[in-house]
C-alpha cells in the first residue's frame, strides 16, 4: 500500500517520504518534523497551514502531499534564512503583531510572499492580501501595521 | 524607584521570536516515540438513551490498543471544580460525566475512547463499535425547559440549575417616579471561541508512574480534578501546560486531558489527542445565549430611576460554569449606572443543547448589550445626547454598584473614557450615496477583573536571582496568548534592573512550577503579577540593603539599573549587580523567593440576595464606532472603532493595545456575524465555513485609547483588560445602526437580513 | 475499506483513459480546494485520485480571433492577472477577484468550480453570461455544451464517469465585454455567496438589443433568468418603470431556499436589488 513516495525540498532541505495516496500536504509537512505550519481547520478556512510553493501560496491542507512532488517548498521556518523574511519577523516582533502566534507563521510566509511581488503596498492591499489568514487574538491592526512597516523600509531602499 | 525602567514601555514579549519562526511547539506539536493516536467517539444525537454499545469489532481491528466507556472509567461521574479550592456550596456545584452512561445529554457528548497505533486505525475503529440508541424528545429552548412538565435533562427534577438575584431600593415606586418607561427583550445567540488552535495534548506515564499531561489548558489546576477521576492521588497526575494558540476561556474546562490520562493509564503508552476543528466546535463550551426582559424607567432629563431585568441563560446540556457566569450576568445587569431602585433576576438551565460555559466576557457581553441599547432607546426618546445620558448616570469613585451595592474605592474613569472614546471619532465621514446612510453608537461598560471574592483567590509565584546575575522564574501561570508569561518577566526585570533577556521563566507545570490559579477572569496581571511582584521585591530589598551595607550609605539611596546599584543615580558610584549577589551568597542571604498573593476573600453570599463585594475590583471603558449601513441589502461595514479603557496601568502598552485591538474584533464578530445556529440540538454550523469571524478585510483599524489612572488593584496600579475588551462593542455598533437608520437590532448577530426585515416592513409583510 | 490511489497522468489522453478504465471509482484532482476537504468528511472515500493538475495542455487562457479559450485547470488567480479576460469577459474577471482568498484563488480551478457544481459557483454564474461553452471530452467522443445545460441539481451535472472538461470557450464579442458581476456575502473574503448576479449587456440605440442575466445561491443551481432576459430584450433602457418591473420578474424567477445563511425570503428580495445595482452600473 505504501508505495507512493514524495520527494520534495523544504527550506532547501531534501525530503523524502511514504505517503498515502489522500494525505495533504500539510499532514505530511508536520509528519516530517515541520511543525512551524500550523493545523487550525484542515479545510482551507483559516490559513495557518500557508506555504510558499514554487513561489506562490497555498494552503497546504486543501493540497495532496503527493501534487507538490519534486517542488520547492518554504515555510515560515525557511523564511529565517531570507532577508525579507527576517525583517518581516523583527517587524512583528518589535510591532507586537504577535499574540498566541498560531496565526503567525502562516501570515508571516503569506506577507513574505506578497511583499516579493509587490513591494510596497498599502495598507488596504496588506489586508487584502492576507485575507486568506485568520487570527483570532490581534485584530489584525498590529499584524498589518508590521507589514506596512517593511513596506516603509521597502519604499527608502528603493 | 523613580522612573520604570521596564514597566510600561512598548517591548517585545519574551516568547515572540520563538512564535514568528515557528519554533514554539504548542500541544499538537510535541511528540514521543511509540506513541498511540487516540480519537474519541461523540454521540450522534442530541438526546438518546443509550440501550447497548458494542466495542467487539472494533477491538479486533489491528493496530487498536485500548477502546474505553464510561465503566471503564473508575469514577465517571465527578462535580465540576475550577480550580478553587474553597468549598463554595452547591449552588456551584454540577454532575460532570467524563463518558456518557446509559444516556447522551447533547450532540457531540464523549461516548467511548479509543488509542490505537495511527490515527488512521483509531479514526476506522470508531466506525466499528456500534452503538444503539434511541433518541429522546430532548428540550432545545430554556424558556420552554424551565416550564412544569418539561422534557428533564438531568437527574434533579428541574432543568433550573442555579438561580440569583439582587438589586436594592423598592422599584414599585421608583417606576411610579419614573417619566419614561421602556420595556424589552434582548436575545443573545451561542458563539465560539473559534481559537486557532483546537484542543490537544499528549500524555504519558514517567519512571515514577506519575501520569504528566502536556496539555493547552487555561487550568492546569484541573490535574486533581484527573486524578480523582482515575482514582489517583493528586500528586500523581502532572499537568504541563503549553503555550496555548488561544483560549478566550474555551480552554478553562477540562477538554482533552481527561480522556488522555486514562488511556495511557490503560494503555501504558503515550497517546495523543488532538481535537479536529469540527469536533471542536461540536464538543466544547459555548458562550451562553441569554434572554433578557429589561424595563427601566428615567426621568425627562434622563435620570434612570428604576430598572428590573430577567435574564435566563441557557447552560446546555450540563452545568459547567453556568451558575457562575449566571451570577456575573446578574451582577454586571444595572451596568455601570447609579440607580436608586434595582431588581435582577436569574437562572441558567438545562437544555440539550452544547453545553455552554466560560467565554470571554463570562457573562458580561450579554446585559451589556440589552443595558447599553436601552440607554441608546431612551437617549433618542428623551433627546438627551448619548454621551449625556451616560454622563448624568454613570457611576463615580466612591459611589457604589447599583445591584448589589459593592462601593468603589478604587478609581472609577467615567465619565472620562466615554467621553474620549466619543471624540476621538472625529468627523464623520462623508456619504453621498442614496442607498448608504451613516451613524455612530456608543457604549459603555465594567467588567470584573479578578475572581469571585467568595472563591478566595490566590497566586503564588517564585523567583530566583543566579550568581551571574540571570533570573529564574517559576509560575504555574497559563498562557493563553495573551502575554500573561511574559508580563511576569517584565515585572522582575523592572525590579530588579535587568534586562529581559537575562530572565528564564518556567511556567504551567503542576509538579514544579507554584500554583499560580487559573488564567481566566482576568486575573493573571492582578493576582500572579502581584505575587511576582511580592517575591521580586523581596529579593531586591535583600540586595539593596546588602549594597547599602557594602557601600555604607542608606539604602533608599540605591536603585538597580541596567544590573548595577546605583547610589543616587550616579553613572559613577555604582556596584556591579553580580558583586553584591556574591556577597550575598557569602552572607547565605537568600536570592530566592516563593511568595503568596491573596486576592480580598468575603464569604459566598445569598445567591438570591447577592449583597456587598463579589468582585475585588472592575474595569471600565467605552467603545464607540462609525458604521455605514446599505438600506437595501442590510450589510454593515464598520468605518471606525475607538475603545477606550481605563487599564490602571499598562505595564506592556504593546499588549494591552493588542488586547484591546483583539478584543474589539472579538466583538464585533458577536455583534455582525458569530453565531453558532442550533437546530433542535443539532450544530448547523460545524466548521469555519460556516461558523465565520472577521477577516483582515471586514475590521477597520481600531483606535485604542488607553487611559492610565494608576487606580487599579495589579502591580503598578494595572488593571485587567482582557475580557473587559469585548464586553461592551456590540451595542455601540448596533446603537450606530440605529443612528444610520433608525433600527433597532434586539438579537444578534445583526446580520443584514434582521437590517433588511426591518427597514423593508412593507416588503416583508405582504 | 479500499484504500485511496493515485494517478498522475502526462496528458489529458491518459486520463481519458484512466476514466475509462475506472469509471465511477475514478476521481479528478485539480485544484484540489474542494476535493480534500470532502476526502475529510468522507464524502469522498475509496476512490482513485487522478491528478490532473500538472497537465499543461488543460492549462492556460489564450485569445483566438473571435473567442478566448480557458483551460479547465486555469487557477482563479490566472483569471485575475489575465488581460484577455478583463477585456473580453470582465464580468468573469470581476467573479475571480471576490473568489474566495488570494492564496484558494493560487489553486482552485474554473473547471473544478464548473463540476462541483455548487449553487452558490462563483465562477459559474459570471460563465452563464458569458453564454460560455464547455468543451466536454471521454476517449469515445467530444461534444460542447453550453454551460446554461450543464447543471442539473446541487452538485449534479450532466458529465458522465468517463468524461471530462477539456476546455471553456466563449466568444469576443460586445456583451461579453460589458459585464457586471455582484457578490453579496456575510463577510468581505473567504465568503460562500447568500446571493451573486453577474449581467451582461448590449445596448444599441438606447434599446437592449443583448441581455443576459445569471445568479448563484438562489435556485438548486446557478442558473440564468431566461424570462427576466426575454422581457428586457428591445426594451428602451431607460423607459419607465423598466425596472422596478424587472425586479419584480427577477424575484418571480428566482427559486431559493432558506440556510444557515440567509432565508429564501431575504435572497428572493435581495436577487431583485442585486439586479438593480448590476443593471445600473451597465447602462
Ligand atoms: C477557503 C475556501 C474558499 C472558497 N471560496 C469559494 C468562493 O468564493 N467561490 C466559489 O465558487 N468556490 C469557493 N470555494 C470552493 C472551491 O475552491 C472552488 O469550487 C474551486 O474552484 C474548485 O476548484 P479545484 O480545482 O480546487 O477543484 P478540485 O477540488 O480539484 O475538484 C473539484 C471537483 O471537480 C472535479 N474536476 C476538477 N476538474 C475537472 C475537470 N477538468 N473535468 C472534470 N471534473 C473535474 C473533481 O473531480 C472534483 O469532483 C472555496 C473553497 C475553499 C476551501
Ligand atoms: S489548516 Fe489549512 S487553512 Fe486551516
Ligand atoms: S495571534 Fe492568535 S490567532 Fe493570531
Amino acid at each position: 500500500m505504501e508505495d507512493y513516495i514524495v520527494e520534495l525540498t523544504v527550506n532547501g532541505e531534501r525530503i523524502s517520504s511514504p505517503v498515502k495516496p489522500e494525505e495533504s500536504l500539510l499532514k505530511f509537512l508536520r509528519r516530517n518534523g515541520f511543525t512551524e505550519v500550523k493545523c487550525g481547520c484542515e479545510k482551507g478556512e483559516c490559513g495557518t497551514c500557508t506555504v510558499i510553493i514554487n513561489k506562490k501560496t497555498v494552503k497546504s491542507c486543501i493540497m495532496l502531499a503527493l501534487q507538490a512532488r519534486g517542488k520547492e517548498i518554504w515555510t515560515a521556518k525557511g523564511l529565517e534564512k531570507q532577508e525579507l523574511g527576517r525583517k518581516l519577523q523583527e517587524s512583528f516582533v518589535n510591532t507586537g503583531a504577535i499574540q498566541c502566534g498560531f496565526c503567525t507563521p502562516g501570515i508571516i510566509v503569506t506577507a513574505k510572499n506578497y511583499l516579493d511581488q509587490n513591494p510596497i503596498p498599502d495598507k488596504g492591499e496588506i489586508k487584502k492580501a492576507i485575507s486568506g489568514n485568520l487570527c483570532r487574538c490581534t485584530g489584525y491592526k498590529k499584524i498589518v501595521d508590521a507589514i506596512y512597516a517593511v513596506a516603509v523600509e521597502n519604499q527608502k531602499s528603493i | 524607584m523613580s522612573e520604570f525602567k521596564i514597566v510600561g514601555k512598548p517591548i517585545p514579549r519574551h516568547d515572540a521570536w520563538s512564535k514568528v519562526t515557528g519554533d514554539l511547539k504548542y500541544a499538537d506539536d510535541f511528540s514521543l516515540p511509540g506513541m498511540l493516536f487516540a480519537k474519541v467517539l461523540r454521540s450522534k444525537y442530541p438526546a438518546a438513551k443509550i440501550i447497548s454499545i458494542n466495542i467487539h469489532k472494533a477491538e479486533q481491528l489491528k493496530g487498536v490498543q485500548a477502546i474505553l466507556t464510561a465503566k471503564d472509567v473508575l469514577h465517571n461521574e465527578t462535580v465540576t471544580k475550577f480550580g478553587q479550592s474553597t468549598e463554595v456550596g452547591k449552588g456551584f456545584e454540577g454532575l460532570y460525566r467524563v463518558l456518557a452512561d446509559k444516556e447522551v445529554r447533547f450532540m457531540g457528548e464523549a461516548v467511548a475512547l479509543v488509542a490505537a497505533d495511527t490515527e488512521e486505525i483509531a479514526e476506522e475503529a470508531l466506525d466499528l463499535i456500534v452503538v444503539e440508541y434511541e433518541p429522546l424528545p430532548g428540550v432545545f429552548d430554556p424558556v420552554e425547559a424551565m416550564k412544569p412538565g418539561a422534557y428533564l435533562v438531568g437527574e434533579n427534577g428541574t432543568n433550573i440549575i442555579g438561580e440569583f438575584g439582587c438589586g436594592q431600593g423598592d422599584i414599585e415606586k421608583g417606576f411610579a417616579k419614573a417619566e419614561v418607561i421602556i420595556k424589552d427583550t434582548y436575545k443573545v445567540p451561542f458563539v465560539d471561541h473559534a481559537y486557532l488552535e483546537t484542543e490537544g495534548g499528549i500524555a504519558w506515564i514517567d519512571d515514577y508512574g506519575v501520569i504528566n499531561i502536556r496539555v493547552g489548558s487555561q487550568v492546569i489546576e484541573h490535574f486533581r480534578d484527573v486524578a480523582d477521576v482515575l482514582g489517583l492521588p493528586h500528586n500523581k497526575v502532572r499537568y504541563i501546560g503549553t503555550m496555548m494558540g488561544g483560549g478566550f476561556g474555551g480552554k478553562e474546562d477540562i477538554t482533552v486531558e481527561t480522556y488522555l490520562a486514562l488511556l495511557t493509564w490503560k494503555t501504558k503508552k503515550p497517546v495523543r489527542l488532538v481535537y479536529t476543528r469540527e469536533e471542536s466546535i461540536l464538543s466544547h463550551s459555548k458562550r451562553h445565549p441569554f434572554i433578557m426582559k429589561y424595563k427601566v424607567g428615567a426621568k425627562k432629563d434622563g435620570k434612570l430611576v428604576a430598572l428590573d431585568a430577567e435574564l435566563v441563560a441557557d447552560a446546555g446540556a450540563y452545568p459547567y460554569l453556568s451558575p457562575w457566569v449566571t451570577l456575573y450576568a446578574t451582577v454586571n445587569a444595572a451596568g455601570p449606572y447609579c440607580i436608586p431602585n434595582v431588581r435582577v433576576k436569574s437562572c441558567c438551565v438545562l437544555t440539550n443543547n452544547t453545553f455552554t460555559s466560560a467565554n470571554r466576557g463570562f457573562g458580561a457581553p450579554q446585559p451589556n448589550f440589552a443595558y447599553e441599547s436601552i440607554m441608546d432607546e431612551l437617549s433618542h426618546k428623551l433627546n438627551v445626547d448619548s454621551l449625556e445620558i451616560r454622563r448624568i448616570n454613570c457611576l463615580t469613585t466612591g459611589k457604589a454598584l447599583s445591584t448589589t451595592g459593592q462601593v468603589f474605592k478604587t478609581h472609577v474613569a467615567l465619565p472620562e473614557v466615554a467621553e474620549k472614546a466619543w471624540a476621538a471619532l472625529g468627523e464623520p465621514v462623508e456619504c453621498k450615496e442614496e442607498n448608504r446612510k451613516i451613524g455612530r453608537g456608543l457604549a459603555i461598560g465594567l467588567m470584573s477583573y479578578g475572581r469571585m471574592t467568595f472563591l478566595h483567590d490566590s497566586s503564588r509565584s517564585y523567583v530566583r536571582l543566579e550568581s551571574d546575575g540571570s533570573v529564574l522564574i517559576r509560575s504555574g501561570i497559563p498562557d493563553l496568548g495573551g502575554g500573561q508569561v511574559s508580563l511576569l518577566c517584565q515585572i522582575v526585570a523592572e525590579e530588579l534592573g535587568i534586562p529581559m533577556s537575562r530572565i528564564k521563566i518556567y511556567y504551567s507545570d503542576t509538579a514544579l512550577t507554584p500554583l499560580a490559579g487559573t488564567t481566566t477572569a482576568t486575573r493573571q496581571t492582578y493576582m500572579s503579577g502581584n505575587a511576582t511582584l511580592k517575591a521580586a521585591r523581596e529579593i531586591r530589598k535583600r540586595v539593596i540593603n546588602k549594597a547599602a551595607e557594602m557601600l555604607n550609605v542608606n539604602p533608599e539611596k540605591l536603585d538597580i539599573i541596567n544590573e548595577k546599584i546605583l547610589v543616587n543615580y550616579d553613572q559613577s558610584k555604582y556596584l556591579p549587580l553580580v558583586k553584591v549577589i556574591k556577597a550575598c551568597n557569602t552572607a547565605g542571604i537568600e536570592l530566592f523567593c516563593e511568595a503568596q498573593f491573596n486576592a480580598p476573600f468575603t464569604i459566598t453570599p445569598d445567591l438570591l440576595n447577592i449583597r456587598g463585594m463579589t468582585f475585588p475590583d472592575f474595569t471600565f471603558g467605552a467603545q464607540a464606532v462609525e458604521v455605514a449601513v446599505d438600506t437595501e441589502t442590510g450589510q454593515i461595514e464598520v468605518l471606525k472603532l475607538v475603545t477606550c479603557y481605563d487599564v490602571g496601568k499598562a505595564i506592556n502598552p504593546l499588549s494591552v493595545e493588542g488586547q484591546m485591538e483583539g478584543g474589539s474584533i472579538y466583538g464585533m464578530g458577536y455583534a455582525l456575524i458569530e453565531e453558532v445556529i442550533m437546530e433542535k440540538g443539532i450544530t448547523m454550523t460545524p466548521s469555519f465555513a460556516e461558523y465565520i469571524i472577521p477577516t483582515a478585510v471586514d475590521v477597520p483599524d481600531v483606535k485604542a485609547i488607553l487611559v492610565e489612572s494608576g487606580g487599579g488593584l495589579g502591580p503598578y496600579g494595572a488593571k485587567g483588560i482582557g475580557e473587559p475588551s469585548c464586553s461592551i462593542i456590540a451595542p455601540a455598533i448596533l446603537n450606530a445602526i440605529y443612528d444610520a437608520v433608525g433600527v433597532r437590532i434586539k438579537s444578534l448577530p445583526a446580520s443584514p437580513e434582521k437590517i433588511i426585515r426591518a427597514l423593508k416592513k412593507d416588503y416583508f409583510e405582504k | 475499506m479500499v484504500p485511496f490511489k493515485y494517478i498522475s497522468p502526462k496528458t489529458k489522453n491518459e486520463v481519458l483513459e484512466i476514466l475509462k478504465e475506472e469509471k465511477v471509482k475514478a476521481c479528478i484532482v485539480a485544484g484540489c480546494t474542494n476535493v480534500l476537504p470532502n476526502i475529510r468528511d468522507k464524502k469522498i472515500v475509496s476512490k482513485v485520485l487522478v491528478d490532473i493538475s500538472d497537465i499543461e495542455e488543460l492549462r492556460g487562457i489564450s485569445k483566438e480571433k473571435d473567442k478566448v479559450c480557458i483551460g479547465p485547470l486555469t487557477t482563479i488567480a490566472e483569471l485575475t492577472n489575465s488581460e484577455a479576460i478583463s477585456k473580453e469577459g470582465e464580468v468573469l474577471y470581476q467573479a475571480a477577484e471576490q473568489f474566495a482568498d488570494p492564496i484558494v484563488r493560487n489553486n482552485a480551478t474554473v473547471g473544478g468550480n464548473l463540476v462541483t457544481a455548487s449553487p452558490a459557483a462563483d465562477m459559474a454564474v459570471p460563465l452563464l453570461t458569458l453564454d460560455a461553452i464547455l468543451k466536454i471530452e471521454s476517449i469515445e467522443r467530444k461534444r460542447g455544451v453550453r454551460l446554461k445545460d450543464f447543471f442539473i441539481g446541487p452538485e449534479k451535472t450532466i458529465l458522465r464517469e468517463d468524461e471530462m472538461i477539456t476546455g471553456i470557450e466563449f466568444e469576443s464579442s460586445n456583451i461579453n465585454k460589458n459585464g457586471c458581476f455582484i457578490k453579496l456575502g456575510l463577510r468581505k473574503a473567504m465568503a460562500i455567496a447568500v446571493a451573486s448576479i453577474a449581467v451582461n449587456l448590449e445596448v444599441r440605440e438606447n434599446k437592449i438589443a443583448q441581455v443576459r442575466i445569471a445568479m448563484g445561491s438562489v435556485a438548486p443551481t446557478p442558473i440564468r433568468l431566461t424570462v427576466v432576459e426575454g422581457f428586457l430584450k428591445n426594451k428602451e433602457v431607460n423607459s419607465n418603470g423598466l425596472i422596478e418591473e424587472a425586479i419584480n420578474k427577477v424575484r418571480e424567477e428566482v427559486d431559493p431556499i432558506s440556510d444557515i445563511r440567509a432565508s429564501a425570503e431575504y435572497r428572493r428580495y435581495v436577487s431583485g436589488i442585486l439586479f438593480k445595482r448590476a443593471f445600473n452600473k451597465l447602462t
